[in-house]
């Protein structure tokens, strides 16, 4: 499919309506892993197809199909129009009064080391030798070590005067072990299903490496004969690989406007944030200062445009700690009152876009590593996320790591396993006692955010440093 | 597009090599969704979309492609070709797969239920008109699912089924609803009105100022929803061959003999209710009914086709977590559920489950939509959300008081990638203790 097609079909079909868009897209990818030394079979995948989005006499209507043909097109502008037509008395919002963008610009992921390189044997010979290093242990039961590589290219143009062509490429390399011993079993991995980034080749060498693979092995037999995470309140240090998760739950999804507006309620769920605490609430301590930025060069959901067109800016959602503004779209900003950001995703030709964080970033501050950790007398420092629970108004939360290490007299001790933690999103930031500097941030991505109805699996970045947190309930196993 | 998959089939098997097998499996679905939100509509559309996953195997050497199937034959045939000469030139260079099982005893069957008693359209002005003023959240999916298997062998599977899901809340206030759902093959508008009508009745009951729970343990009746949460959850890795070989299983302990369940717990995959096609991505016909758990001890896991070569084992599963599980109904009458529970905690849904102990079974999760304090019988007030942590030995063992006489039915309405298929089968269950942590 060509831009030039694509704005012959918008023009063919859109008469008369207040509002149409043709959003294409065509996603391939490829699967490659080595489990316990052995090559699990290869996978490529390949999609690709249309979704029209009608606006007309207040309602709207969308249509998505993979048959490219003319007459399926034309079907496609039909089904939408009726849908359009049939919620125009019943709608929730006025659709026809809603501005949308108009915009246009074009993206490519930037790419140090083309993907292709090296061939599809090359690289799984490559992990074939990082596997044979994981599972050397006997007390090793399982490994894996994997990448996957998804390419895409999308296309929108609207009757609103947008067209964005862009051109993306992800790698999402993981890799981990099992122990097993004497009853108990234990995990480690890299970045547990978080790593992924934009780029290329790079980002399989950066992560699929024998350094990786020699300190995962180890951490995960130091695990094995560790003893339970303690059960105290006391200080916490998160690494980037749990900040990730805290970020992704606990703030991202509780200022996504569609929640807010009530959309998720039955799916999702709601928010603790309510409207009137924008620019006023107290969300965190002076030290939280959290940025929406999809200009964000690798980081992995970075892009110029929205899915619906808006063009995307780096803005502060939290700044000194204080609330500043919401995570939502065109559309969810019209509803609201809001002003909005480039946050209207859709995971693929065959979902409609919804509120949607991008890269939702903690900015970092000021302190080494080393100064937070010597600041604690008695705590823990806990890395990689490794469970994840937390109620549907995104408040009361437990979040449990892999690995984890007693803090005492401002030093690192010996390992614990199963560290746990739980809180409330309303005052667990407001304990943020340190942030630490640029040194230490990671910028990590999962494809694994759901939500929406009917569902939807989408990328997200979260970027940030280490982070010091004061008298938090922590536990480990019992 | 029955007919259209196994002539694609065949036309591609014509440019196989001597020694090549070939193996598709086809997943479709024409799916309208409508969205709704405070009782209106809020994202309607229609959904297309098909495709087919061409697996090659030469020489105990194998690797898979995905890709559409339009319905175009000009379009489909040239990326079909494109797709398998991609194949054939990769698979050579991959080591033989040590762990490559597939059914080569064709075995051929058709499980296809295609009328529809329902129009999208009309659905959706019921929905809307029938809402009553009252807040209505939530998602219709109609339309037709379609799943098919063909290979160089001969063989053909298909199975299909023209089906919708309604899956809603009524909210009353804040976070609190009474959650329903409704699906089939025949839209109802009765069975719709009446499931509003309750909620109505009872919405009342959700008004009354909420009330805190302080961490405790408390006597607790989770719900046949609530119980379905837990089971979701065991599926995720529990009755999972590999996971138990691999000591990953959330259910290690009770698969060793190391624990057990109630004796009045009996589990079991239950494809026999005919919700989901009998065959895999392989070729193999699966089994009507596994028993998993019998008399709460451990009988039967899950095995797909790789994990059975891998461990010379029989296979049992596609993807070894379960898609049609059923717990079997005790003796308590839903009538008494109340009294028995007594003082204590009605739960009405269990949301965000996930382990805070995997090995050891333990588990945790929140409570929401419609929980309430009881107090001898009594419905007293809702309550705020609650998080538990337990161990699953603790939910379906050593806690387990008594289960309801009458299991539900729960759909699987969940659309990630495709509409999935399937239905959960669970009763409720009354628990002397629950421990609630936050």
């Amino acid at each position: 499919m060509q831009l030039e097609r694509l704005n012959r079909i918008l023009k063919d079909h859109s008469s008369g309506l207040d509002f149409c868009s043709v959003r294409y897209l065509e996603q391939k990818s490829q699967s490659l892993t080595v489990r316990h030394g052995v090559v699990v079979p290869y996978h490529e995948s390949i999609s690709e197809g249309i979704m029209v989005t009608v606006h007309n006499h207040g309602g709207m209507g969308y249509a998505a199909t993979a048959d490219l043909t003319d007459s399926s097109i034309k079907r496609a502008f039909e089904q939408a129009r009726e849908w359009a037509a049939a919620s125009s008395q019943c709608s929730i919002e006025n659709f026809s009064k809603v501005e949308m963008p108009s915009s246009k610009g074009t993206y490519q992921s930037p790419e140090k080391k083309p993907w292709n390189s090296t061939t599809i044997q090359e690289k799984v010979e490559h992990l074939r030798k990082v596997s044979e290093l994981l599972k050397k242990h006997p007390d090793i039961v399982d490994s894996h070590a994997s990448v996957s590589r998804i390419e895409e290219r999308t296309m929108l143009v609207s009757t609103s005067g947008s067209q964005v062509e862009q051109i993306f490429g992800f790698v999402i390399p993981t890799m981990g072990v099992t122990a097993h011993k004497g009853g108990e079993s234990v995990s480690r991995s890299l970045d547990g299903f978080i790593g992924g980034r934009q780029g290329g080749h790079e980002v399989l060498e950066e992560g699929i490496s024998e350094a990786y693979a020699h300190q995962i092995q180890e951490e995960a037999l130091e695990l094995l004969v560790a003893p339970d995470c303690p059960t105290v309140t006391a200080d916490l240090i998160l690494d980037p690989g749990q900040m990730m998760l805290q970020i992704h739950e606990s703030i991202g999804h509780p200022i996504e406007l569609d929640r807010i507006l009530g959309d998720e309620r039955n799916y999702a769920g709601t928010s603790f944030v309510t409207m009137d605490m924008f620019g006023k609430f107290q969300y965190g301590s002076k030290y939280l200062n959290v940025t929406y930025d999809p200009t964000q060069k690798n980081e992995f959901a970075s892009f110029s445009h929205d899915d619906e067109a808006t063009q995307a800016d780096k803005c502060f959602l939290i700044k000194d700690g204080i609330l500043l503004r919401p995570l939502g779209g065109v559309i969810s900003g019209h509803r609201a009152g809001q002003k909005h950001v480039a946050n209207s995703r859709a995971v693929g030709w065959q979902r409609p876009p919804i509120d949607r964080m991008a890269n939702l970033n903690l900015e970092p501050g000021n302190s080494s590593l080393d100064e937070l950790i010597a600041s604690v007398d008695s705590g823990v420092y806990m890395s990689t996320n490794l469970s994840w629970s937390i109620d549907d108004s995104r408040n009361k939360f437990q979040f449990g790591c892999e690995y984890a290490r007693l803090i005492e007299g401002g030093k690192l001790k010996g390992v614990v396993k199963k560290p746990n933690y739980r809180g409330l999103s309303r005052s667990f930031w407001r304990s943020l006692d340190g942030v630490a500097d640029a040194s230490t941030v990671r910028a990590l991505g999962t494809p694994y955010c759901g939500k929406g109805e009917p569902n939807q699996a989408i990328r997200v970045g979260h970027a940030s440093p280490h982070c010091l947190f004061r008298q938090i309930e922590i536990f480990g196993g019992h | 597009m029955e007919e259209y998959f196994y002539d694609y089939v065949s036309d591609l098997t014509k440019t196989l090599k001597q020694d090549q097998t070939l193996l598709c499996h086809y997943i479709g679905e024409q799916t309208d969704f409508v969205r709704f939100n405070k009782g209106k509509v809020r994202q309607p559309g229609t959904v297309t979309d098909t495709s087919v996953n061409l697996r090659l195997i030469q020489n105990k050497k194998t690797a898979s492609m995905n890709v559409s199937l339009t319905g175009d034959l000009a379009y489909d045939r040239e990326l079909g070709q494109k797709a398998l000469r991609n194949l054939q030139s990769l698979v050579p260079d991959f080591p033989e797969d040590p762990f490559l099982l597939f059914n080569q005893e064709p075995k051929s069957t058709r499980d296809a239920a295609d009328e529809a008693e329902f129009n999208s359209m009309t659905v959706t002005q019921d929905i809307v008109s029938g809402t009553n003023g009252l807040d209505l959240v939530g998602i219709y999916a109609g339309g037709k699912v379609e799943r098919g298997f063909a290979n160089s062998l001969g063989q053909k599977n298909w199975f299909s089924r023209s089906s919708f899901t309604l899956d809603w809340s009524i909210y009353a206030k804040g976070d609190r609803a009474f959650k329903m759902s409704y699906g089939g093959n025949n839209w109802d508008l009765e069975v719709f009105r009446k499931k509003m009508h309750e909620a109505e009745q009872n919405l009342p009951s959700l008004l009354a100022p909420a009330q805190s729970v302080k961490p405790g343990a408390y006597r607790v009746y989770l719900a046949p929803a609530a119980v379905c949460e837990i089971a979701e959850l065991l599926a995720w890795g529990g009755f999972s061959m590999k996971s138990f070989r691999t000591k990953q299983s959330a259910l290690q302990k009770l698969y060793s003999d190391e624990n057990t369940f109630s004796e009045k717990i009996h589990i079991q995959e239950d494809l026999a209710r005919g919700g989901c096609p009998c065959f895999d991505s392989m070729g193999f016909t699966l089994p009507k009914n596994v028993n998993l758990v019998e008399g709460g001890k451990a009988l039967n896991l899950l095995t797909s086709p790789r994990t059975a070569k891998e461990y010379s084992l029989d296979q049992n599963s596609h993807s070894e977590s379960p898609e049609c599980l059923t717990i079997r109904p005790g003796k308590l009458s839903i009538d008494k559920v109340l009294d028995a529970l007594g003082t204590g905690i009605y739960v009405s849904n269990l949301w965000y489950l996930n382990y805070s102990d995997r090995p050891q079974g333990r588990i945790t999760g929140m409570t929401r939509f419609a929980c309430f304090k009881v107090e001898n019988g009594k419905l007293i007030a809702p309550i705020n959300p609650m998080r538990f942590d337990n161990t699953v030995y603790q939910i379906f063992g050593e806690y387990l008081e008594a289960i309801s006489e009458k299991s539900e039915k729960i759909l699987n309405t969940m659309t990630y990638g495709h509409r999935h298929l399937g239905v959960t089968e669970v009763p409720g269950i009354l628990l002397n203790k629950l421990d609630f942590t936050l």
